[in-house]
């Protein structure tokens, strides 16, 4: 009785946690996805994750030469023979072949040091 | 004398091993599938991006003439573009800033961006004309510069949108 009760509280903190836990592989995986690109200024947080099969997010927060925060983010929506960047409100914007060879480019590195530092157990 | 605070972390515990075991299969299972998203991404990155085609050749900008240099690709103002270590040469910025040096305005690239997606997410013209409508409705923009809909169509759906909320009761 008293498990049928608390059953479905259970079940809501069981999905917290797997969503808890899948939010922290991603957070896991942008840090490490952020070092790709070289050496991070001081003041800088960078950020580069897969947020799904079809979305690559480059995020980065830092001081302009007034000392201003500012975060600039830029989402790459990957369809069918085209990759679209959107980047801080601005209008979508077809990606040229040689960012989009970039951005492969870092999404292959990425997958290698996430496999073999995060998914080494797999 | 025996310490009752201690825990004795030798001892089974079949609630805490029976825990341990469901969070190492959820890691587990989890960990799978990021990794498995990811591949799978990676996989249509490469597909698009074999499938672009090449990009145009830079057109020396002293030759440029206004109406070609409109259609020049634009440098937004401050682009980062990825670029990943393995790329650059070991004196090349890591991210490239583009301290408004760039003489050319800012063109905004709407061949892309309101077409593109509209097509996709409203697919027929009756979802895009309610769209708008209910966009014009609550922001009250003007809809014409919406790529395919014109302000009577959209005024149109507007209309019939505003009919169906007061047959609804909705309406004021």
């Amino acid at each position: 009785m008293l498990k049928k009760l608390f059953q479905p509280m259970r079940d809501r903190r069981h999905a917290e946690r797997r969503a808890e836990l899948y939010r922290n592989f991603i957070r896991h995986e942008a840090k490490i996805g952020g070092t790709l690109f070289g050496e991070v200024p001081k003041g800088t947080r960078r950020e580069f994750f897969c947020l799904d099969e079809h979305t690559w997010v480059w995020h980065e927060e830092f001081k302009d030469k007034d000392g201003q925060r500012r975060i600039k983010t830029t989402r790459y929506d990957v369809r069918p023979g085209i990759i679209l960047k959107a980047q801080d409100g601005q209008p979508y914007r077809r990606v040229s072949k040689k960012e989009a060879a970039r951005l492969l480019e870092a999404a292959k590195l990425y997958y290698q040091h996430i496999t073999s530092e995060i998914y080494n157990f797999l | 004398m025996s310490n009752n605070n201690t825990i004795n972390t030798n001892q089974f515990n079949p609630s805490a091993e029976k825990y341990r075991a469901s969070v190492s299969a959820e890691v587990h299972e989890l960990g799978s599938r990021r990794a498995n998203i990811v591949f799978s991404g990676i996989q249509q990155l490469e597909h698009s991006f074999n499938a672009l085609p090449d990009d145009p050749p830079e057109a020396p900008a002293a030759a440029a003439t206004p109406a070609a240099s409109a259609h020049t690709p634009r440098v937004p103002v401050a682009a980062v573009y990825p670029t990943p270590v393995a790329e650059r040469q070991p004196t090349t910025p890591v991210v490239t800033v583009d301290n408004n040096t760039d003489p050319k305005p800012y063109v905004a690239d709407t061949s892309v961006s309101s077409e593109h997606i509209m097509a996709e997410r409203y697919p027929t013209a009756e979802e895009r004309l309610a769209y708008v409508a209910d966009l014009g409705e609550s922001i009250g923009m003007n809809p014409e510069g919406l790529p395919g809909v014109t302000v009577s169509s959209a005024d149109a759906a507007r209309a019939a949108v505003q009919q169906a909320l007061m047959s609804a009761g909705g309406g004021n």
